[in-house]
């Protein structure tokens, strides 16, 4: 009986303080991993999904000034100004030998619904200023159909500061998120950045460059 | 008792491990198709997205190609030397096939449609390309110094590979390719109309002197001179002085020089081509005929001196394609010493072309030009007419043709 007894009375005090520190510390390390790695998820997945954003916006973008032509873009968005905004026609064939072009289209930079240009968040989405990507069909005309091809745009470019300086060394100054600039004769580059708060409330932002030849 | 509870207790413990097992594992299982289903719609938008621009360029590549064809191809049907493929039989590059339709659009104008596909992605574009005018006579009317329509004065278009004149015209003129152009300045006057385009030098302009002047096209001034080459007499050894009087005086097949040829009334001069007459001084009096027979082949006139036919003269031509029949005249009626008479003054329909780079031409009403007339000087005169044939643009005796793109863009699959 005094054995089984014994054997019952189970660990010493300083074994289950023990026990408990290292359950305690290894539970602590787990979370502390698990948190971080939640955090560099949510980061990498907010990032991803910015990227797939910038990819399919600048996708459509190409898609439309392909069949463009550099006659009909305006304006001429040369450095070091570049523009946020560009006009232009896409072509419907030819016509007794001579191209035939369609409606006037726009893309641009437009603040945001609710949100002013004025250093703040007003429409209280943890994002100032910020705009989108804007494509009108029709622009100017009977018809006129704006649609919003991209959200969370950064009012300037990345590295861009409103002060006339070229801060981001990119050859334009004080571009916005979305800006083309025209190359030479037959190429034009578009920019977007795109930026979104983390679960932290960090913002994170990204940037795509592309350039593009319209073949008319 | 003591046995079923110490029986019972592990049991439980037992199954409530496997329940919490089973959740974990569960919220695992959902977690990890979760992760794959997002990663592959990812990758499979990735996937699309790089299939569509494989397609894209395959056939880009099938255009340059069937461009390459219809430039370089031997085949005579720039249909024939543009054609790749068909949707039967494909050409492949790697996993994608293509084939490129070609369409004829009229005017030497081809519209070449590539589709290429590639698993599920398909696409369609269209390149327009029309033949670079590679003629030497682009003008209806050219003056080099200028160009003057006189009141009601008309020029327009036909395409003689198209038919007749008479079977294009449509109400007020045939077609819109009369073009006009200086290296100086276009003066318009009253009425005159002018189907096509009126480009005056690059610094020239167009000066209406008159009300109700016409131009369809542009008036916009060309953007650089327009040389107007010296005309190669062909060195022919002279037959002497001709003076025909109520008779026939037929000419060639061949090359034939006279100094001079005067036809009096009743007189009649025949060419027969193909043939290279050149007459210093050629006198066309009233009543007299001039006949260029071009069934054997083209006729060419060059005249180096004085050039003249009188009113109720006739002039004969035995073609509708202006190609065949020419006067070049190296005649200088503006600063010669002394300065040549040159005077187009017949009752005829003309179907051929007129070269005078140091003459001051003037067309008159009774002399209707079907073909172009480039000069140092030209004035349309009240009531004249003149209808370029467009055939001209082209030379297709000189090299293989060369084309240029006029539209891109995607298509819709049918």
């Amino acid at each position: 009986m005094k054995r089984i007894t014994g054997s019952r009375s189970g660990l010493t005090l300083v074994e289950v303080m023990l026990a408990c520190a290292l359950l305690t510390v290894a539970l602590g390390s787990l979370t502390l991993l698990g948190t971080r790695s939640a955090d560099a998820l949510g980061t990498a997945g907010i990032q991803g999904e910015l990227d797939a954003r910038l990819r399919r916006t600048m996708a459509r973008i190409g898609d439309e000034l392909l069949s463009s032509g550099l006659g009909v873009v305006t304006p001429a968005a040369t450095k070091p100004a570049g523009s946020d905004t560009l006009t232009y026609r896409k072509s419907e064939g030819a016509v007794n030998g001579a191209i035939h072009w369609g409606a006037t289209q726009r893309l641009e930079f437009e603040y945001e619904q609710g949100e002013l240009d004025d250093g703040l968040d007003n429409n209280g989405n943890g994002l100032v200023d910020e705009g989108v990507v804007s494509w009108t069909v029709n622009a100017g005309q009977p018809g006129e159909l704006p649609v919003i091809l991209c959200h969370d745009v950064r009012e300037y470019a990345a590295g861009e500061t409103p002060n006339n300086v070229d801060d981001n060394g990119n050859g334009l100054v004080d571009e916005r998120g979305f800006s083309f600039e025209r190359i030479d004769g037959t190429t034009l580059r578009a920019r977007l950045t795109l930026e979104r708060l983390d679960s932290r409330r960090r913002l994170l932002s990204r940037t795509l460059e592309t350039t593009l030849q319209p073949r008319n | 008792m003591d046995l079923l509870i110490d029986r019972c207790t592990p049991r439980t413990r037992k199954g409530s491990a496997i329940v919490m097992v089973t959740v974990v594992l569960t919220v695992l299982v959902l977690l990890l198709v979760a992760i794959l289903r997002f990663l592959g719609s990812a990758h499979g938008e990735q996937i699309h997205r790089s299939d569509g621009l494989l397609t894209l360029y395959v056939a880009e590549a099938g255009l340059a190609q069937s461009f390459l064809g219809l430039e370089r191809g031997q085949d005579p049907d720039p249909l024939e030397r543009a054609r790749i493929g068909s949707p039967d039989d494909p050409l492949t590059y790697r996993d994608a096939s293509y084939w490129v339709e070609p369409e004829d659009l009229g005017r030497r104008v081809y519209a070449l449609r590539a589709t290429a596909t590639d698993r599920a992605a398909r696409e369609r574009i269209e390149l327009v390309v029309r033949e670079i005018p590679d003629g030497f006579f682009r003008y209806a009317v050219f003056g080099d110094l200028g160009v003057s329509f006189r009141p009601s004065s008309f020029v327009d278009s036909y395409d003689s590979s198209l038919g007749s004149y008479e079977s294009q015209y449509e109400g007020t003129h045939a077609g819109d390719g009369g073009n006009c152009g200086s290296n100086n300045d276009i003066v318009l006057e009253t009425n005159c109309e002018i189907y096509g385009n009126a480009n005056p030098g690059p610094d020239g302009e167009v000066i209406h002197s008159g009300p109700n002047g016409f131009v369809s096209g542009n008036t916009d001034p060309a953007n650089e001179l327009v040389p107007l080459p010296a005309v190669q007499i062909p060195s022919i050894p002279s037959s002497g002085v001709a003076n025909v009087k109520k008779k026939t005086l037929v000419l060639g097949p061949g090359d034939v020089h006279y100094s001079r040829i005067e036809v009096s009334s009743g007189g009649t001069v025949e060419i027969r081509g193909p043939a290279r007459v050149v007459v210093d001084d050629f006198l066309l009096r009233s009543n007299t005929s001039l006949v260029m027979k071009t069934v054997g082949g083209p006729v060419e006139i060059y005249g180096t001196g004085n050039f003249v036919m009188d009113a109720n003269s006739t002039l004969v031509t035995h073609t509708s394609r202006p190609h065949d029949a020419a006067i070049y005249l190296s005649s200088d009626n503006i600063d010669g010493h002394p300065k040549a008479t040159v005077t187009f003054n017949a009752n005829s329909e003309y179907t051929g072309l007129i070269y005078a780079p140091n003459a001051n031409i003037a067309i008159r009403p009774g002399f209707e030009i079907y073909g172009s007339v480039m000069a140092g000087q030209v004035e349309l005169v009240t009531n004249s007419e003149i209808h370029y044939d467009v055939s001209l643009l082209f030379d297709d005796d000189d090299g293989p043709p060369e084309y240029e793109q006029v539209s891109w863009r995607p298509v819709a699959l049918q």
